[in-house]
């Protein structure tokens, strides 16, 4: 602080004293945290607040951006080139069919055409190692592949609300990666009976990016299934600066719940990985 | 609305301004929210205080040090004062200038170390219009000006809430010492 003309021994007096007033006020002031779980700030709070911060987060945004356009035109550029192979394979299969005229062959290069489609899919939304999938350049041992990993995609299924739902893609969760921790902070007591709150600290050093929509599991028969997400909003990424915290609500409504006692999970997809906190239907939906 | 960051100078400033915004921003919700009794004037009086901040972040040296927090503490309690004499115009006197009597001020002769204890519950009843004064004046040392940026009044304004609160004081600790000669 700037000290400018000194005091009296009496105003030192006083602002000994002053400090000393301040300091037992704010002696049963909680600790930031705790109040953080106890109050969330208003939207209009918010977005005053976010806008406060455009001009710092300009920089994440930009490199935000540039991972948003090259991540698609990756995973478009990998889909095209298994195309491309799965094409060729169809195509070796058909003639072998055509010119042995086996019935063998054509069953072969149908299930080889659904594989195909089912692997091109698949590899659209795997951005991460979409170059060990177009790895192999033998298109009978590619059609091998596909039709493994197709069956290995199906994976094991589980009744839920009358429908079959996929099993998870990962069984265990942690709740913290890369210095980003999900909590769920308020169990039950949130907004009307489909809502559970929830807050994410971002801890480490750098700013973490992951995506804005969160996915749901059901724990059934010692197993993790993703529960079938029914609502409009769309998959994006975010970014969040280092020591922030965000706590916000989230309606499951939008999920096709069966209204069943379960063990569930909110799943939230980095980057790096993914994590999850768990909870239990009557803890964090209001009956 | 507001592009706070844009009023800092440097991206050390900003970055300073977002640490203090990551670590206090609860704790100073909570200080006016105590003081107002109302979470969406306390969201209020937080933006003001962060909007004065921005222009006072010189006088914040180490953002996890006590002296900020408490610094940041008197500048939201001033804020939610400010909201609560809105609210309440009827009263709400006006800042019109009071020099007589500034020279025979004598609330001098009550501050001794003999008066710690009675000035210590004066200061803790004191209004938190006159004790924000005080604090910023003599806590924090800042000049009228800059105090009257802050409340967003002229600094002979300032001038002038100071001479009241001294005043104001005054009396309190007059009356005090008046107990203690009774008892």
């Amino acid at each position: 602080m700037k000290r400018h003309n000194a005091l009296t021994d009496g105003e030192q007096l006083l602002a000994r004293v002053l400090e000393e007033c301040l300091e037992e006020d704010l002696s049963f002031v909680p600790p930031e945290r705790e109040i953080a779980r106890k109050h969330r700030f208003s939207q209009a709070f918010e977005d005053v607040m976010s806008e406060l911060f455009e001009e710092e987060e300009e920089e994440d945004e930009a490199e935000e951006e540039i991972r948003r356009h090259f991540r698609p035109r990756f995973a478009e550029l990998a889909a095209v080139i298994l195309v491309f192979f799965i094409c060729g394979a169809v195509a070796m299969s058909l003639s072998d069919s055509f010119f042995s005229a086996s019935t063998s062959s054509d069953t072969a290069a149908a299930e080889t055409t659904e594989a195909a489609e089912e692997e091109t899919t698949a590899e659209t939304w795997d951005m991460e190692e979409p170059t060990e999938e177009t790895a192999g350049t033998d298109a009978g041992e590619e059609n091998g592949e596909a039709v493994a990993e197709s069956a290995e995609a199906a994976g094991s299924m589980a009744e839920y609300g009358g429908e079959l739902i996929d099993e998870a893609a990962e069984q265990e969760l942690a709740s913290s990666l890369d210095g980003l921790t999900l909590e769920l902070a308020y169990p039950g007591a949130e907004g009307g009976n489909t809502t559970v709150g929830y807050s994410l600290e971002n801890s480490g050093e750098e700013a973490v990016s992951y995506s804005s929509l969160f996915d749901l599991e059901v724990y059934l028969d010692g197993l993790w299934y993703t529960v079938p997400y029914a609502g409009e909003e769309t998959r994006d990424w975010v970014s969040m600066g280092s020591g922030m915290v965000l706590d916000g609500a989230l309606d499951l409504s939008a999920w096709a719940l069966d209204g069943e006692e379960h063990l569930y999970r909110l799943v939230l997809q980095l980057a790096d990985g993914r994590i999850g906190a768990e909870f239990t239907f009557e803890e964090a939906v209001l009956e | 609305m507001f592009l706070f960051l844009a009023l800092l100078d440097s991206p050390d400033e900003q970055e300073k301004f977002a640490e203090i915004y990551n670590q206090y921003r609860h704790f100073m919700w909570y200080v006016a929210n105590q003081r107002l009794k109302d979470e969406h004037l306390a969201e209020d009086a937080v933006q003001e205080a962060f909007l004065a901040l921005t222009r006072h972040l010189d006088k914040v040296e180490d953002v996890h040090s006590t002296r900020t927090r408490n610094f940041l503490a008197t500048i939201v309690r001033s804020k939610a004062t400010d909201i609560l004499r809105k609210s309440r115009p009827e009263e709400e006197l006006p800042e019109k200038e009071e020099r007589s009597g500034w020279e025979s001020d004598a609330l001098e002769q009550y501050l001794k170390k003999e008066q710690y204890n009675a000035l210590v519950a004066c200061v803790l009843e004191l209004d938190d219009s006159y004790r924000v004064v005080f604090e910023y004046k003599y806590l924090y040392r800042m000049t009228d000006k800059e105090i009257g940026d802050i409340l967003g009044i002229s600094a002979k304004n300032v001038n002038v809430r100071c001479f009241r609160a001294r005043r104001k004081l005054q009396e309190m600790l007059r009356k005090e010492a008046g107990r203690y000669e009774k008892a």
